[in-house]
């Protein structure tokens, strides 16, 4: 299993379709360090929690949109040529599944681990701040459920018609251009950019960061739904179709 | 294999090449620099924003792409070491030139697909302003030539090192030699980044394109010969570059294909006709001439010739008392003198070699000197008006082209010190849809030829500044007891009815004559304010006239939030300037205070009084403290620590967000709160108009320093600690 996730993990990694993103993701990310939160998001400082989250949101965009092409992939016609093959061996669709998805997730990491390092980089070189340990948890609560929710979506989708994950793909476009203002913003890139404006300054003037209740449920709420996603696609039994 | 078929192979495989759709992809992207990151045109309109700066950008930036694509391709047959093999199927000659042919042909195909895809935002951004066959000659003049030169240029480097690394090296020269212009009047040294200075919305003249294209014609002569020659130096039998050169010159066709397009393309630079052959620099000439001859009269008859840009003309003087000795008449350095006459009498004269500030001599003299007086002396010339060579980085003047002519000073009728001159009168024929203005006045006098011509006539001073003729509308109406003629371009027609121009214009003018003062440049209760094209640069007024931009009128000024809350705002805000600023009280610019200060809080209270004081609260005073208390919580106003820290770049950012804010938003509250200090409205515009009435106590036009801040306080009788905001 460990060697099968090596392999599918090497095939992916050198392919030329994450490579691609990966340095369209970094040209992306420093675009958006350079242009956007370099001013400050809301008022607050650039290296503010308001600020990184907005930015992760942003370039999450890219990570989510390169692992739902990679998932489309999965339910393309040539994965299905194969499928033969690859029933024919004993790993089950289900752990498949969990295999490709443990897979994506590593690229999503990696995306988000870019894009980290970057904003560290600019950081530290900029403004010599280097206090990144705030950054955790809202990463966490903004990263995870997104991913989740995104590639449960994305299987089961999938499973219907390779078509629907580029529809999904668009769909979730739209939402990432940060229209959506509220807490259940998918990416959180319009949260994290106008709630600051709400809440009360300190002696200086900034806005600080509070981890706000009904944001914290929306992102619960997207990893639940993304784990009964998974689940469901793990446990709906595996009709093979033709190519 | 005939070349044909070779072309037809050659289109075949760059077609189905990866490089090739990247490189035309890539081009097709290029024009997105021009909106803000490559802008080249230095004078604001729409027709400059939208068509010239991303035709431009994608004309250089492009350029670039399809030179790394021509040396590619050149490269590819040696890089894969087949040369061997396709040098026995066809001669390297005939390849190379199937390969440029079918670059220059899908270049030509993705110059089309560029033109289209950039149209529909084009339309949609510039309104009623857009035209298409202005849009698509930019793309034709500039963008394809300038993408063939590059591919001519860049294989024929190649042809003639035949090493990658020292053809891009000679190109990436001569892109340098381009951008940077080796001479400051290096207009034809532009062969990737062609110069254009402005593009006109309401005045538009095709000059620019022509001139454009004469460029593009001339590089595209020199790069065929250069590619020419660079054929001769195809190696050959393992030869080194002198020996193959030596056995290529048995191949006399090229050889004299070389030698033609070489001496063309320098011959069309050397007497190309736009730009005159002076020095770079002003000559001030400091020698003063005793005018001893007298001159009782003088007409000039001058007929235009909009489709060849040319005009044929006659002076005639009446000489009351000729100059002793050898005189001089001044013309633009365009025009050819066919012969001068003394009573009917042809006289010697000759014409100087130099150009000098746009104009070059003619010397002449009346037999008889002074003793032969009371004859009538005629001057006849015809020619094509240049642009003085100091002037060819400011702007594009005197021009004479279909729906706009603009001519002024040498480029009218010879100048001379040496006699002096009583009256003058000038006679001019122009296509009857243009209304002529003769130093801003409008001409009144016309005899109608019937063949789409009218001859306008009229008295003129000895020194005709401007003269200039286009498709203007007017609106005359009275503003108080003055008489406005309100002159403006007919494309902007609509603009003018939409936002209600001439009522604006009628408000402004007696809101700040009201409240003021009357405004300087009328004369005898009579205003003429005369719109000019964006081509024309600097402002002018007079007793009676007063200019005022184009730009005032574009979509994009009247959608400038800044200035006003609608179109209608803007404009008011822009006719306030006459006002406050360089036409009326100049005011000192320290990054807060300025003329902006005053011109937002006159155009507030015009608004008030139009709209009521609900729609100035809800339009002027929160945007402007929305504005204010956004500047006050950004982030490096509150920490100059941090702000230190940033890049000149993000510096200058903020500088200019922080200096529009504190110009536009923060002055006009300064003032509204100086306002309630001082004791109300009527008591700020006493104050206003006693600052007015001082004016040419103030401004660098009058000698002295501008309006400033601590002179508005001293008016105010408050100090800046009374009107802090924070």
């Amino acid at each position: 299993m460990i060697k099968i996730f090596g392999y599918e993990l090497k095939r992916i990694l050198k392919s030329w379709l994450f490579l691609a993103m990966l340095i369209a993701n970094g040209v992306f990310a420093w675009f958006v360090l350079a242009t956007e939160i370099v001013m400050g998001i809301a008022y607050t400082a650039p290296f503010s929690v308001w600020s990184y989250c907005t930015y992760i949101g942003k370039t999450m965009l890219i990570a989510v949109i390169t692992v739902l092409l990679m998932l489309a992939g999965y339910y393309g016609k040539k994965q299905k040529q194969v499928e033969i093959l690859t029933l024919a061996t004993p790993i089950t669709p289900a752990q498949q599944l969990i295999l490709r998805t443990a897979v994506l997730s590593v690229c999503f990491f990696l995306l988000y681990i870019e894009a980290a390092v970057l904003a560290a980089v600019f950081y530290s070189s900029l403004f010599q701040y280097t206090s990144f340990g705030a950054y955790v948890m809202p990463s966490v609560l903004l990263v995870v459920p997104c991913f989740l929710f995104a590639t449960g979506l994305g299987h089961i989708l999938g499973r219907v018609h390779q078509s629907l994950v580029y529809l999904l793909l668009a769909i979730l476009f739209i939402v990432g251009l940060g229209s959506i203002t509220n807490a259940f913003d998918l990416f959180g890139v319009g949260y994290f950019s106008t709630y600051p404006l709400t809440l009360p300054v300190d002696s200086s003037g900034e806005a600080l960061y509070v981890m706000d209740g009904a944001w914290v449920a929306a992102r619960l709420v997207y990893l639940v739904i993304g784990v009964l996603l998974f689940i469901v696609n793990v446990r709906i039994k595996y009709k093979p179709t033709r190519a | 294999m005939k070349l044909i078929s070779l072309y037809r192979v050659e289109l075949r495989r760059l077609l189905l090449s990866k490089g090739v759709w990247l490189v035309a992809v890539l081009s097709l992207c290029a024009p997105l620099l021009g909106y803000s990151l490559y802008p080249s045109i230095w004078m604001e309109s729409m027709t400059g924003d939208y068509i010239g700066n991303p035709v431009l950008a994608g004309t250089t930036v492009g350029a670039v792409f399809w030179a790394v694509l021509a040396m590619k391709e050149s490269n590819r047959v040696y890089r894969n070491n087949t040369s061997v093999l396709t040098d026995a199927i066809a001669s390297p000659l005939s390849l190379s030139t199937a390969r440029v042919i079918a670059m220059m042909t899908i270049s030509m195909l993705v110059t089309c697909v560029c033109s289209v895809i950039y149209l529909p935002y084009t339309m949609v951004k510039m309104e009623y302003l857009f035209q298409a066959d202005f849009y698509f000659a930019n793309f034709l003049v500039f963008m394809l030539p300038t993408w063939w030169i590059s591919i001519l240029l860049a294989e024929s480097f190649y042809q003639l090192s035949s090493r990658m690394e020292i053809a891009v090296i000679l190109y990436i020269l001569l892109v340098c030699l381009s951008l940077m212009g080796v001479t400051s009047s290096g207009y034809f040294e532009k062969w990737i980044n062609p110069m254009v200075i402005a593009f006109s919305d309401g005045f538009v003249t095709w000059w620019p394109l022509r001139m454009g294209l004469y460029t593009r014609v001339t590089w595209l002569c020199i790069a065929i010969g250069a590619w020419c020659i660079s054929l001769l130096a195809i190696r050959k039998y393992q030869k080194g570059l002198l020996l193959s050169v030596g056995i290529g010159l048995k191949k006399v066709s090229v050889l004299v294909g070389a030698i033609v397009f070489v001496v063309l393309g320098v011959l069309l630079w050397v007497k190309q006709p736009f730009i005159d052959h002076g020095p770079d620099e002003w000559i001030l000439e400091d020698e003063m001439v005793w005018s001893s001859g007298t001159i009782s009269e003088a007409h000039y008859t001058i007929e235009t010739h909009p489709r060849t840009g040319t005009i044929t003309a006659k002076a005639e003087y009446e000489v009351k008392r000729p100059y002793d000795g050898e005189a001089e008449l001044l013309l633009n350095p365009g025009y050819d003198i066919k012969s001068i006459t003394y009573d009917g009498e042809e006289i010697a004269f000759w014409t100087s070699d130099e150009h000098v500030d746009g104009h070059r001599a003619t010397y002449f003299e009346v037999p008889g000197g002074s003793k032969n007086g009371g004859k009538l002396l005629t001057v006849e010339y015809s020619g094509f008006p240049t642009l003085a060579k100091v002037m060819a980085w400011f702007s594009v003047q005197d021009v004479v082209d279909e729906e706009y002519i603009l001519l002024g000073g040498e480029t009218l009728f010879p100048m001379t010190e040496y006699y002096s001159i009583g009256k003058s009168f000038l006679e001019i024929t122009i296509p009857d849809d243009l209304t002529p203005y003769l130093d801003h006045v409008p001409m009144t006098e016309y005899l109608d030829n019937q063949d789409g011509t009218r001859t306008w006539s009229s008295e003129c001073s000895v020194y005709v500044r401007d003269f200039s003729a286009a498709k203007y509308e007017m609106a005359t109406f009275m503003a108080g007891d003055t008489e406005v003629k309100f002159s403006y371009s007919e494309v902007y027609h609509d603009a003018v009815e939409e936002i209600g121009a001439v009522q604006a214009v009628k408000d402004v003018l007696e809101y700040c004559t009201a409240h003021y003062g009357k405004y300087d440049w009328i004369d005898k209760n009579s205003l003429i304010l005369l719109q000019k094209g964006a081509i024309v640069t600097g402002g002018y007024a007079h007793k009676g006239v007063s200019t005022w931009f184009e730009s005032v009128l574009s979509p994009s000024t009247l959608a400038d939030a800044e200035k006003g809350a609608s179109a209608t705002d803007v404009f008011i805000h822009e006719m306030v300037h006459q006002w406050w600023g360089d036409l009326g009280l100049q005011c000192e610019d320290d990054g807060l205070w300025s003329c902006e200060g005053l011109t937002v809080y006159t155009t507030y209270r015009i608004a008030k009084e139009r709209y009521g004081e609900l729609y100035a609260k809800q339009y002027y005073v929160d945007q402007w403290q929305a504005a204010v208390d956004a500047q006050n919580r950004n982030f490096y106003n509150r920490h100059p620590e941090y702000f230190e820290l940033l890049p000149e770049t993000y510096q200058a950012r903020i500088r200019m967000t922080n200096e529009g804010t504190n110009k536009y938003m923060r002055m006009p509250l300064v003032i509204l709160k100086a306002q309630e200090l001082v004791g109300g409205e009527d008591a700020m515009d006493e104050i206003l108009r006693e600052m007015y009435a001082c004016r040419s106590h103030y401004g660098f036009n009058y000698g002295y320093e501008a309006f400033s801040y601590d002179d508005f306080l001293k008016f105010c009788g408050l100090t800046k600690e009374e009107l802090n905001l924070d």
